[in-house]
């Protein structure tokens, strides 16, 4: 079965809490050990809390290749979004020259010259925004 | 100039539109608000120049038929059914979150901490210390890049939640159910234009996806970062314990006692730095959870409000992080 971040974190406590028991051990029997045995308790206390710093690194390793999947989801709805509102900048000028426009027909049909100057002129201004 | 996008030509819908008679068609199709769509529609630039063609041929012909008047009701309800719906709070909450994201203080201290342990090992350890700083390394850049992500993608979600976008998301939901229910003979145009509308909501349908991804990076942080500051005060104790246990001179014991207190607090810092990134991480996840849960209210003053709540909980605990 392969390694999960939740084992590897697992195991990560493991290895520390033995290497702090081994520590514990060698500075509760201080004297009674020798200068040898103190500096074998420590070198394995070592590895031990190194193996401890392997398994956390395991971790974070296999949580990013865990959710690596949902992360490029994001990534291309991120893209996707940020090409929606480029797109509807695009369009919210295109209704605003619409919107005159309308306003222009609706001058033309009433016949009033002030008013199609008005809404000609808002044409104008929309499209060259 | 004026360039007209490549999904639609509103312009010539709205002309079109002019000819038929549905209005109230429009109307009752622009209340019905699907957030969760999101699948993609193709659509290439050939198309939008042959709109684009269409547009000029639809607008002489609406001039010489003389129905302008309908054109002026279309916009007129379509303009009244965009609604003035602000979402000012999401763009805060975006904001906020895009800002305190953006952290690269933790990520740094954890691939140095190999290097660092070797200022307390044995030189018989330092080859697997350098092993594992080349490999926190590599990890560093994804991390970053997985920060960023989110920076990226609430960006993203406070553009969309800008009003003038909110309101031109409704008119184009209004304009495409009109050429729907209008049955023109282009009915891929229809189709590309209610298109724009799902790309603008595509983000509130990453509801799965961005929760996995905040929720690697919360157990990364709380958990795994965390595991790493234990191990260093493992290895801080074993070293000056071991030092102190062997010295015998009054001045240089007073003097390791000092050193380490110092990286003691060092430690303690990172502690609550990470303690205070992981309820920034925890908020976004759960505000952009709750935006999702309320995507069809987010105008109510009660969903306003919680909204503020965790853009307010967010810049506490930026401040906090910038305390240290």
């Amino acid at each position: 079965m392969p390694l999960t971040s939740a084992d590897a974190l697992s195991l990560s406590k493991s290895f520390r809490d033995l290497s702090v028991a081994i520590g514990d051990y060698r500075f509760a029997h201080w004297d009674a050990l020798s200068e040898a045995d103190r500096k074998m308790l420590e070198d394995e206390e070592w590895s031990i809390l190194n193996a401890s710093s392997d398994m956390v690194t395991k971790a974070v390793g296999l949580a990013l290749d865990e959710s690596d999947p949902a992360a490029k989801k994001v990534q291309g709805a991120t893209a996707t979004a940020l090409k929606a509102v480029k797109t509807l900048k695009d369009i919210s000028k295109v209704i605003g020259v619409a919107t005159a426009t309308v306003g222009l027909a609706a001058a033309v049909i009433s016949k009033d010259p002030g008013a199609i100057a008005k809404n000609a002129k808002a044409v104008f201004d929309a499209a060259t925004a | 100039m004026l360039a007209f996008p490549v999904y639609v030509n509103p312009l010539v819908l709205l002309l079109r539109g002019a000819a038929g008679c549905f209005v109230t068609k429009a109307i009752e199709k622009a209340g019905e608000r699907d957030y969760i769509l999101c699948e993609p529609v193709a659509c290439d630039v050939t198309q939008g120049q042959r709109r684009r063609q269409t547009a000029e041929g639809g607008s002489m012909r609406l001039h010489r038929s003389g129905q302008g008047w309908r054109a002026v009701a279309v916009a007129c309800v379509v303009l009244v059914v965009s609604g003035c719906v602000s979402l000012g709070a999401v763009r805060d909450f975006a904001s906020t979150s895009s800002d305190a994201v953006q952290y690269s203080h933790l990520v740094n201290a954890y691939a140095g901490t190999p290097t660092r342990l070797k200022r307390y090992e044995p030189q018989s350890q330092w080859s697997e210390l350098d092993r594992q700083a080349t490999e926190r390394e590599a990890q560093r850049e994804r991390l970053l890049l997985r920060q960023k992500l989110i920076q990226e993608y609430m960006d993203a979600l406070g553009q969309l939640a800008a009003d003038d976008l909110a309101s031109y998301d409704n008119q184009l939901d209004a304009l495409g159910a009109a050429v729907k229910n209008a049955k023109f003979a282009d009915q891929n145009e229809a189709a590309a234009f209610s298109a724009v509308s799902r790309r603008q909501r595509s983000v509130t349908a990453l509801k799965g996806p961005f929760q996995v991804v905040m929720g690697a990076m919360v157990s990364i942080v709380e958990k795994d970062f965390g595991s790493d500051v234990a191990n260093e005060r493992v290895a801080l104790d074993k070293y000056y314990t071991t030092l102190q246990r062997e010295g015998r001179d009054p001045a240089g014991l007073a003097a390791l006692a000092e050193w380490r207190e110092m990286r003691e607090g060092q430690l303690r810092d990172r502690e609550a730095a990470i303690g205070s990134y992981t309820t920034v991480l925890k908020t976004i996840a759960a505000g952009h959870h709750k935006l999702y849960e309320s995507r069809h209210e987010l105008s109510k003053p009660e969903i306003k409000a919680e909204i503020h709540t965790y853009t307010r909980r967010l810049k506490e605990a930026s401040t906090a992080i910038a305390r240290l």
